[in-house]
């Protein structure tokens, strides 16, 4: 009979298939919260969890502020890079934000979420107007709604092509077009207070005109057709009946009190990870079991 | 028994400017001087290259597009084409530091090219982001068409400010590298000074930091620090990194001016942000880098690995071995696009491909 040693067992740990989890804050294993630094941190993130449950190597890839375009990026890199993969978990970042890969060690974000003070409430979408300079204008322009959401389809396309022979899943983290939602629910005053403390409460909705420009895009239909399968929660917006990583906690704590880090802080906290895990672990049993 | 399709997606080197199908919202787009000038009704490669391999030419080609745009037509293509209705996919890439979008109206445009907001896309989008982001089209595209016959090629040249679309101050200032390094000509500095000036009083900045270098060095005219720090200054003014760099060096040793270390600072920050470290040189450094880069089908890459430095070429090279001068397969000085005779030659060197790897 063979003797155990550490030796074995380190054999046995790498010989394990590979978790390997993509994602923007609500994936990362270090994130920090900035509005609430006091908290414990220390807890297993949801990437954790769902490796424990499935026996296999947890490889979390998940980074603050990380758009799709990086997202997209890493998925690349581990098809190229990574052996003995178990399954490849992306979750999905907001659609508006841009990424640029800004040396080989730093990517670097705009988050128009958060970069732009002032939206004109008369023109949802002629959004060059009211802005306060020619680079934000620009920027805005660059990450339309339209384009954001096609760009964003496009990326899961994309993605299914790269995966397309590894056991893999998707789920939307943040709320796909979240700028909208924030806009709808406050008055430009209290918005522009509301970021600044960085207070998000309540479920919002997206309005009509961006469900339809997601819901009309041209790639909707390849992606329902071929994606949802595997895309946990599509179509991603309440609306069309499908659901985002932070509809699943508000549908269990719409006061954001039990999962949440804090008020100030929506991302997941420990218990708001078990749940996350659970759900792709459900997902996980319905595909590949 | 119908046709096959050859599909063509590129930026304004593959267009086809006789079937119109490059007008938005029913304006001409003017972002490339002199193409709609009369007499200007040839047909492009796309149609060339069909006609020879007997296909329906379906052209994608729009003017100023970047890589974005032509990896979504790609996505399009496969999407919506018929697998084996497709003879041939042909991408012609474009400059790599472009950035397009799709308007609310799903129009594609691209990021405008001046002002705050174009620095702060080159700041952004900087050697290593535009280089890493292509390979990654290059990649994903090679993935789509993994059962569809298709070639690649890179259309103009991958950094934006040697971008052919700068016009006439552009080819001069491209004279004038030539004969400063003797690429094609008789290297002479006098003439490459001659050229850099007419590119710089333009107003090109590339030119007016050459032009620079020359007086400080001493090359085709009188060594002259202070000439050499009007022009730089002027180049590093517009945001050029390379002249911000120098002016830094400029004022830490006190050439041509007080030693002042601080503005020695500033030139050099500003020169950092828009990732000068890794400009030029370090453009085939970071693209023989990546992981991608073994990854790319060179049988199926005419001109691989692109770049000059490392033996590779683009249409812009091709067109300029043959035609130095430019007078000859251009449309004119003015507009470096190819004329009929340089679509002829793009075709054939795509058919050549086509052969070698198809037939």
């Amino acid at each position: 009979m063979m003797q155990w040693s550490f030796q074995n067992y380190i054999m046995l740990k790498s010989s394990r298939k590979k978790l390997i989890a993509i994602g923007c804050s609500f994936t990362e294993h270090n994130l920090r919260s900035d509005s609430s630094p006091d908290i414990d941190h220390d807890f297993p993130r949801w990437p954790q969890h769902l490796a424990d449950k499935l026996d296999m190597e947890c490889v979390n890839l998940g980074q603050c502020g990380s758009g799709n375009k990086q997202i997209l990026s890493k998925i690349i890199n581990t098809v190229l890079t990574e052996k003995n993969i178990g399954i490849v978990v992306v979750m999905w970042s907001q659609f508006q934000r841009l990424d640029f890969e800004y040396s080989s060690t730093e990517w670097m974000q705009i988050n128009l979420d958060l970069d732009i003070d002032h939206l004109d409430d008369t023109h949802e979408f002629k959004l060059t107007k009211s802005l306060r300079d020619y680079k934000q204008k620009n920027f805005k322009e660059l990450h339309n709604p339209h384009s954001a959401i096609q760009d964003a389809l496009r990326t899961f396309i994309l993605a299914e092509n790269l995966l397309k022979d590894i056991p893999h899943l998707y789920i939307q983290g943040p709320d796909a077009v979240s700028f909208y939602r924030t806009k709808k629910l406050l008055t430009d005053d209290n918005y522009r207070e509301s970021k600044k403390k960085r207070v998000y409460t309540g479920t919002f909705f997206y309005p009509t005109s961006i469900i339809k420009l997601f819901f009309l895009s041209s790639y909707f239909d390849y992606v329902e057709k071929n994606l949802s399968e595997k895309f946990i929660g599509w179509p991603i917006m309440q609306e069309l009946g499908g659901y985002s990583v932070t509809n699943i906690l508000d549908k269990l704590d719409p006061e954001r009190t039990q999962l949440r880090i804090s008020k100030e802080d929506k991302h997941p906290n420990a218990e708001g990870h078990k749940i996350i895990a659970q759900e792709i672990y459900n997902a996980y049993e319905k595909v590949y079991i | 028994m119908s046709r096959k399709k050859l599909i063509a997606i590129g930026c304004s080197f593959t267009r086809d400017i006789l079937s119109f199908s490059h007008v938005s919202r029913g304006v001409f787009e003017n972002s490339s001087r002199g193409v709609f000038k009369p007499g200007y009704d040839f047909p492009v490669w796309p149609t060339l290259l069909a006609d020879k391999l007997d296909m329906d030419c379906l052209n994608l080609g729009r003017g100023g597009m970047g890589n974005d745009y032509i990896s979504a037509k790609l996505v399009d293509t496969v999407l919506s084409e018929k697998k084996e209705d497709i003879g041939l996919v042909v991408l012609m890439w474009s400059g790599w530091q472009r950035i397009d979008y799709q308007d609310i109206d799903g129009v594609w445009e691209k990021m405008v090219r001046r002002g705050d907001a174009w620095n702060n896309n080159l700041k952004y989008n900087n050697a290593h982001n535009a280089t890493t982001k292509s390979l990654r089209y290059f990649l994903m595209s090679q993935m789509l068409l993994k059962d569809i016959p298709y070639l690649m090629i890179q259309g103009v040249d991958v950094q934006y400010k040697l971008a052919a679309e700068q016009g006439i101050a552009y080819a001069q200032y491209n004279l004038g590298l030539m004969y400063e390094n003797g690429d094609g000509v008789s290297q002479d500095y006098k003439t490459a000074v001659k050229w850099y000036r007419l590119s710089a009083e333009q107003g090109n900045a590339s030119a007016q930091t050459s032009l620079g270098v020359m007086y400080a060095n001493g090359k085709g005219v009188l060594q002259d620090y202070k000439t050499a720090l009007k022009w730089w200054r002027l180049s590093a003014e517009q945001g050029d990194a390379r002249a911000q760099m120098k002016l830094g060096w400029m004022y830490a040793d006190g050439q041509g001016v007080l030693q002042d270390y601080k503005t020695a600072v500033k030139w050099w920050r500003l020169s950092a942000e828009q990732g000068y470290v890794t400009a030029e040189l370090k453009w085939p450094q970071i693209f023989l880098n990546s992981k991608i880069f073994d990854e790319i089908d060179e049988k199926k890459f005419i001109g691989w690995p692109i770049m000059r430095e490392i033996g590779g070429y683009n249409v812009i090279d091709m067109l300029d071995k043959l035609d130095p001068e430019r007078t000859q397969l251009r449309i004119s000085k003015e507009d470096h696009h190819p004329n009929a005779e340089g679509h002829k030659i793009i075709a054939q060197e795509i058919y050549n491909a086509y052969e070698k790897v198809y037939i």
